[in-house]
């Protein structure tokens, strides 16, 4: 085309940031988010941090994160058992929420998530095996619940497959039968498992940050900081899918390969997920849906997502443990009750499904 | 009976022997087809006869089952995706824009091919977003929410993504559908000038014939996922033509204002 000399303003939902021959384009209302996200999970770090049945001080936190702790048991509490209670809610939640913020791209559905689809079911399923036949460590009932999840993934991805094309409503629906099977077979293991045992899978099964260790902390935390960024980067081109297989198809995305990439990525970091806390229900769901509300579309949010998952799990957290008479209610628990009301919401609300 | 008559023209690009449909379902066999390199070529044919599915292979959103689509000789489905999509764009049916996109940022996804991970944006793209838009006269919904336009606006802005893109070929899946008249009319007469000032190589699939006739220098008529023939507008258009293509029977007249064949039907062929 000709070249024209006066380039119209166009009004641009995102900001250009130049340097050198370099130019990313960010959305200013998605920073904005971004970094208030930011902010809120450090003071619900601190607060978990500090929070407890021994009242630790700031300036005491501050010495012993320095290295500088006076008392050894209070450098035992936080650095063995409040610290990595927190690592895992952080990195759970972001986890979480990245993974839901592609699977909803995916299936360009919110109910895509892989709570619901039945991903997060299959996880349990492999963890639950390993504890009631094996009878698991922490950390084999993670590979476990990575395994089941990426497993029950191929099924679900297989079934959904028409003409080398997935997504949409039938993963979806594909994704809910699957589910639907492997919630009867946890069931039923724990019904004919050993006693112990079941009662050990079903505290697992509750979705749980007591108790944590770096051994559930470290794998997690490794998944979100590989595969966040991929995700990250695979966003540009499943925003471009968001528009139709065949409008991203001739606009020069691999349309099958990247959603096969991504779809893996986002069912390790689920599976990771579940495999540090058990089933934590809805925040796959509501966090990118959150996120949707809070800035203008302009693409896909993976890094909003996760930042609002990781929120949303530390707050949850921290809140509940405020919950006065001592009720401790297991993490996966409350967000389920509070999701479901969102969920509802969100439902009666919809425009269109 | 498969009058081709052969143009002759130099193309770019080329079905050899293709064979094309889906999961067992066989739309076309050993389709051959040359498109006229600076020429608006547009496809008819009746409803189901394939017109789509030989376009989506043009536009290698469908992998033949058997045989080569060629650009510049090349295999098509072995070149690079994004390499690909800066010379030849396709404007598929059925596009959803997701919700809450504005205008604005749907155009400016057509220069996608044009990027990189880290070079987001220049001032070409800039350029041709804004030139795309101004062709395309959706300039003044540039900051509206897509899902929120009618669907003839809804359509230009679609149109204006693919011109985006900024490939010297072109192909059209229906861009007239969802259109009124005055807004088919002006689609048209926006891709001949596209066609006319910049050369580009466009590829339509029209369903009415008159306008097909009117506007395209090249016509290919299908019938049952074959090319019965294909050839300029006057030299193909006649009334047996019609009746074996759509199993109508009509009159053919010139076209009063341009001149160009004009098919009145009289009713089904007997």
């Amino acid at each position: 085309m000709k070249p024209i000399a006066d380039l119209p303003e166009l009004p641009f939902a995102t900001r250009l940031w130049r340097w050198r021959h370099w130019s990313l384009r960010v959305s200013l209302p998605a920073l904005v988010v971004a970094v208030a996200l930011s902010l809120v999970l450090m003071l619900a770090m601190l607060a978990s941090l500090v929070m407890g049945t021994l009242d630790i001080g700031l300036a005491e936190l501050l010495a012993i994160l320095g290295g500088r702790a006076e008392n050894p048991l209070y450098h035992h509490i936080v650095l063995n058992i409040r610290l990595p209670r927190a690592v895992t809610a952080l990195f759970v939640g972001a986890a979480l929420g990245a993974s839901g913020a592609v699977f909803q791209s995916i299936s360009r559905n919110a109910l895509g998530s892989p709570d619901v689809i039945g991903f997060t079911t299959g996880s349990a399923t492999g963890a639950i095996a390993q504890i009631v036949l094996f009878g698991g460590g922490a950390l084999s009932v993670a590979v476990a619940a990575v395994a089941g999840g990426v497993l029950t993934a191929i099924v679900v991805y297989g079934l959904s497959v028409r003409g080398g094309q997935a997504g949409g409503y039938r993963l979806i629906l594909t994704g809910i039968g699957v589910g639907a099977v492997l919630a009867a077979l946890n069931n039923l293991m724990l019904v004919k498992g050993d006693l112990d045992d079941a009662v050990a899978a079903n505290l697992w099964l509750a979705g749980s940050l007591d108790a944590r260790t770096w051994q559930q902390a470290i794998p997690v935390a490794l998944g979100v900081v590989v595969l966040v960024p991929l995700c990250i980067v695979g966003a540009r081109a499943l925003a471009l899918m968001e528009m139709g297989d065949d409008a991203a198809a001739q606009l020069g995305v691999s349309v099958e390969r990247q959603r096969r990439a991504l779809l893996f990525y986002a069912v390790v970091l689920a599976a990771l997920a579940t495999g540090a806390a058990g089933p934590i229900a809805f925040v796959a769901l509501a966090a990118p849906q959150l996120v949707r509300r809070l800035v203008p579309y302009t693409g896909l949010a993976v890094m909003n997502s996760a930042l609002m998952g990781a929120t949303l799990m530390l707050v949850g957290d921290v809140l509940t443990r405020l919950l006065p008479f001592n009720l401790t209610l297991p993490i996966g628990r409350v967000t389920g009750i509070v999701g479901g009301v969102y969920l509802i919401v969100l439902l009666a609300r919809a425009r269109r499904l | 009976m498969t009058i081709t008559q052969s143009t002759q023209a130099q193309g770019r690009l080329q079905a050899q022997n293709v064979t094309l449909g889906y999961d067992g379902r066989q739309v076309s066999e050993q389709l051959n087809l040359t498109v006229p390199d600076g020429r608006f070529s547009v496809i008819v044919g009746p409803n189901g006869c394939g017109k789509s599915t030989l376009l989506r292979s043009l536009g290698r959103l469908l992998k033949p089952q058997q045989g080569q689509v060629l650009l510049d000789g090349a295999d098509m489905n072995r070149l690079p995706t994004k390499a690909l999509a800066r010379e030849l764009g396709l404007l598929p049916q059925g596009a959803q824009a997701p919700d809450g996109l504005r205008v604005v940022d749907l155009v400016a996804r057509g220069r996608y091919p044009h990027q990189q991970l880290l070079r987001q944006w220049s001032a070409q793209d800039h350029a041709a977003v804004a030139e795309a838009m101004r062709l395309t006269d959706v300039l003044e919904l540039a900051d509206r929410e897509v899902d929120q336009l009618s669907g003839g606006q809804r359509q230009r802005v679609w149109i204006a993504m693919v011109l985006a893109q900024q490939t010297p070929l072109l192909l059209l899946d229906e861009p007239t559908t969802y259109l009124d008249l005055a807004h088919q009319l002006e689609v048209l007469d926006l891709l001949r000038e596209l066609n006319r000032l910049n050369g580009h190589t466009l590829v339509a699939v029209l369903h009415d014939l008159n306008q097909a006739c009117r506007y395209a220098d090249h016509l290919i008529a299908m019938r049952e996922g074959r090319i019965v023939a294909e050839g300029a507008p006057r030299e193909l258009m006649t009334e047996q033509l019609v009746a074996e293509v759509f199993g109508l029977d009509c009159l053919i007249i010139d076209d009063p204002v341009s001149g160009t064949p004009m098919v009145i039907p009289r009713g089904r062929a007997g």
